[in-house]
């Protein structure tokens, strides 16, 4: 969960951005393993892949007998390797690397619904407070450790990630576990003191699994070479250039006709950081699948025959953030009056190139949460309502400014046309392109009135929801504080029951948050991707992390 | 004083340079928002992390004593430190960033020379002729066409239409000459381009210069050949400036031409640089300010230097 700026254009061209270190855990958030497997019976079955929400995405339909083993996928990458040690990075681009390195209890499917990864199965005591989970069987670990997993492993991953002194970004998802331990060799318990609703998805984000040990071994070292369980090895990284990942021999996973993934040979993360020459290397055939598609230039790939686009609903939303406790914007009528005079379309048309989704709320358009939780009375650009808004409230004409990274230029047209669309109204705003690092310290400072802002990587409505609109949580900038919504969210986080009913308290929160206006809801961003023809069987999914376990080459 | 003493003086004046250098990107990184850690975690940098990093990290100590310690490692240990974010040797990252660089600086100055002075010659034998006022055109042209819109051309011209060169990464020339080489020629005609009108400018007008002298005057009146004059009499005087114009470039274009590095995924320092400002990764930035600032001292040494070989009359002291 993480703020970061942009999905799109901007943040392909922003290198660094907050996409790189905040964003990033978007990605992890929701990690996409789509193509394959279910945590059931812990035989994977290869499912059609098309990417959650549409878009022109060709996966074919798996067809294990036509896949051929073998070659080298070169994957076009924004930025390079962050780090090595996945408890400690959360970079976007490190994190698609990682993700094919090392494995975790739970993913996330392309439904956004978590799914056994390295747990087969899982129960819930009645009283909410324990989790047990049974882990696949016969999973090895990367050499040099090359040995089975087992309970013990991760333990030792959970108490890593809970230890301070490792410094994990990802801690404050696990403080909630009183306990960890192992019953066996293939049993984890996780007991908590007070019910932790989103846990399964908090499993898939960040809880990676270490071998037992790591930190202390002698014939590797575990911040410098990788050694997970997943599809592929850690080869070779060479800075700012590239990351080679190899097939790893002992996975786990076989195909419906038996056969060994990955079906690649290797895979070649190649960093190119600039989009269109990420673009022109594809269509080149130089590199045969690219991330972070610039939104400004995928149009020139459709109706490109030797290029698929993939364009799905991404996780990545930009929104508005009023900073409520201070004049004017403590006026709730001003906040409803900037509601009702933005027109979010033509936020998608011109600050997006049409590749993003008008929303209301933070809920992704591809969630399994999308039907249950929504905004009763939804905002439309209606200028007659927000004048009269306006009028009745305390505003007087003076000039609010509007925050803004100012290594986003998507993000900065987003806040000019906001500012073109307020003056219709009297309402006097400027832009201030902004350092990202400066402007992050102003909102954490509360010295600013509007300001531009995407967050990405929710998942669970509680990763959406409780740290932004809680009072005095974390990342809740617009210093927003409703007893009503503090009491909903807490029951949402406690009620580990069934989805409807955890629903219910989001759905009921989002409308007195819709009403109230902490923030504006803009769009979410598609998550773009494209691949050369060459390229089968890729489930494009909308947190963007390529799983190149199920992929073959045609040769 | 002597050829020895002068260069001998100008060394030394590198050390207060660099001395210079390094006190002021170690200091106004201090003045920046937000600090690694902060960038590292962005939102989930919470203060008990922010702070527990902060200490392990020594960054909590007084300015001057992170500033000796750190100092005192390049100097005596060579040792720039390690990043926060992927813990990693700056030296290193140090170290293998600067061969792109210097390969992309090099044959981006070998391309502006190549272009530039014949350019400069022809121009000015031709003053205010045709054959002038298209150079000078081609030059401004150059000039003006931006690093990325041209790069971003040659990428589609020969990598995508007519495929001869590759359009990103970097080979080094020593592992593999050929392919080394190939991959150098677009970023290289990138950068040389544009700094080709530069030296092509100077050329002209210090070659017009010289030729206004008196004893170009006299070379003519004796009836030498026009060709003869500018080759052998002009061209090496006026060399002196355009060496100048052209160290300086080399200077430049040592300090990473970050948006060709971008454009042609060239792992070099800009790009080092440019990620180290973002993420705020102050070791790798004071580094690489460091290395490009001695990188630059050395360059102007030698431009220096070469006059000697150009002009033997020039004095030093």
């Amino acid at each position: 969960m993480h703020r970061k700026s942009d999905a799109g254009e901007e943040n392909d061209d922003s290198r660094v951005s907050r996409r790189t270190f905040v964003a990033a855990a978007g990605t992890a958030t929701a990690t996409a393993l789509a193509g394959c497997s279910s945590g059931g019976d812990g035989t994977p079955t290869p499912t059609s892949g098309g990417g959650g929400g549409g878009g022109d995405d060709s996966t074919p339909t798996p067809d294990p007998a036509a896949a051929q083993q073998g070659g080298t996928l070169v994957a076009g990458m924004q930025s390079g390797l962050d780090g090595r040690d996945p408890h400690l990075v959360q970079a976007a681009s490190t994190l698609r690397v990682l993700e094919n390195i090392y494995g975790k209890l739970v993913e996330i499917d392309q439904d956004l619904k978590p799914v056994g990864q390295l747990a087969t199965d899982w129960t819930v005591s009645d009283d909410d407070l324990t989790w047990t989970f049974q882990l696949r069987e016969g999973v090895m670990f990367h050499p040099p450790v090359s040995r089975e997993l087992t309970a013990a492993d991760v333990v030792y991953s959970f108490e890593r990630l809970l230890d301070e002194e490792t410094g994990s970004p990802w801690r404050s998802n696990f403080t909630p576990i009183a306990n960890v331990s192992a019953d066996g060799d293939y049993t984890v318990v996780f007991e908590f003191d007070e019910p932790y609703a989103p846990f399964l998805f908090k499993l898939s984000s960040g809880g990676y699994i270490l071998p037992e040990g790591a930190d202390d071994a002698s014939d590797y070292d575990i911040s410098d070479q990788p050694v997970g369980t997943g599809p592929f090895v850690f080869d070779e990284n060479v800075a700012q250039a590239r990351t080679n990942v190899t097939a790893f021999e002992d996975y786990y996973e076989t195909d419906g006709d038996d056969n060994a993934l990955p079906y690649l040979d290797e895979v070649e993360f190649q960093v190119i950081p600039e989009g269109q020459a990420r673009l022109t290397n594809l269509q080149s055939g130089s590199i045969d699948w690219a991330v972070t598609v610039p939104p400004s230039q995928a149009s020139q790939l459709e109706g490109n025959s030797s290029v698929t686009l993939s364009n799905i609903p991404g996780t990545f939303y930009d929104y508005l953030g009023h900073n409520t406790t201070q004049e004017p914007l403590d006026d709730v009528r001003l906040r409803q009056a900037i509601s009702w005079a933005i027109d979010r379309e033509s936020i998608v048309q011109g600050a997006r190139f049409g590749y993003a989704t008008p929303t209301q709320d933070p809920i992704p358009p591809s969630s399994v949460w999308k039907d249950l939780v929504s905004v009763e009375e939804p905002y439309s650009q209606d200028l007659e309502q927000a004048q009269s808004l306006v009028d009745e409230s305390d505003y007087d004409g003076e000039e609010l400014t509007i925050q803004v990274g100012q290594q986003y230029p998507a993000q900065v047209n987003i806040a000019e046309i906001i500012q073109q669309q307020l003056g219709e109204v009297g309402i006097t705003a400027t832009v201030q392109p902004t350092d990202f690092g400066t402007m992050i310290s102003n909102l954490n400072e509360g010295a600013y009135d509007l300001t531009i802002v995407g967050w990405s990587g929710f998942v669970d409505p509680d990763d959406m929801m409780y740290l932004q609109f809680h009072s005095g949580e974390t990342f809740n900038q617009s210093n927003y504080s409703n007893e009503e919504v503090d009491e909903l969210l807490e029951q949402g986080r406690q009620a580990a029951g069934d989805r409807e009913e955890r629903a219910q308290y989001y759905d009921d929160a989002i409308d007195i948050i819709s009403r109230e206006v902490p923030y504006t809801f803009l769009e979410f961003n598609d998550e773009l991707a494209a691949w050369g023809t060459s390229v089968k069987n890729f489930t494009h999914i909308s947190t963007g992390t390529p799983r190149f376990k199920n992929v073959w080459l045609e040769q | 004083m002597g050829y020895g003493a002068y260069v001998l003086k100008r060394v030394l004046l590198i050390v207060p340079i660099l001395f210079g250098v390094s006190f002021i990107s170690f200091g106004a990184l201090e003045l920046l928002p937000g600090g690694p850690v902060e960038a590292a975690f962005g939102t989930r940098a919470n203060p008990e992390l922010v702070e527990q990093l902060r200490q392990q990290y020594g960054l909590n100590r007084p300015f001057l004593v992170r500033y000796f310690d750190w100092l005192g490692d390049i100097v005596l240990n060579q040792d720039f430190g390690q990043t926060i974010r992927t813990e990693r040797d700056v030296s290193t990252l140090l170290a293998t960033s600067l061969p792109p660089t210097i390969w992309l600086a090099a044959s981006g100055a070998f391309v502006s020379v190549v272009i530039g002075i014949p350019a400069g010659i022809v121009s000015a034998v031709n003053h205010y002729e045709p054959q002038d006022y298209l150079a000078t055109f081609l030059a401004f042209l150059g000039l003006s066409i931006p690093n990325f819109f041209l790069g971003l051309v040659l990428i589609l011209v020969f990598s995508l239409y007519v495929p001869i060169f590759p359009s990103s990464g970097f080979v080094s020339p020593l592992s593999d000459p050929a392919e080394g080489l190939k991959t150098l020629v677009l970023p290289a005609v990138t950068v040389g381009t544009a700094i080709s009108a530069v030296v092509m400018r100077m050329m002209r007008s210090s070659l017009l210069e010289v030729f206004s002298e008196e004893y170009i005057r006299t070379a003519r009146a004796k009836g030498l050949s026009r060709a003869l004059v500018t080759n052998k009499h002009a061209v090496k005087n006026a060399l002196i400036p355009t060496v100048t114009v052209v160290g300086l470039n080399f200077g430049y274009l040592l300090g990473g031409v970050v948006i060709v590095e971008q454009i042609f995924a060239i792992p070099g320092l800009g790009r080092l640089t440019l990620t180290a400002i973002l993420t705020r990764e102050y070791r790798v930035l004071q580094g690489s300010l460091l290395v490009i600032a001695l990188l630059f001292a050395l360059v102007n040494l030698a431009t220096d230097l070469l006059y000697a070989y150009l002009d033997p009359r020039i004095k030093y002291d």
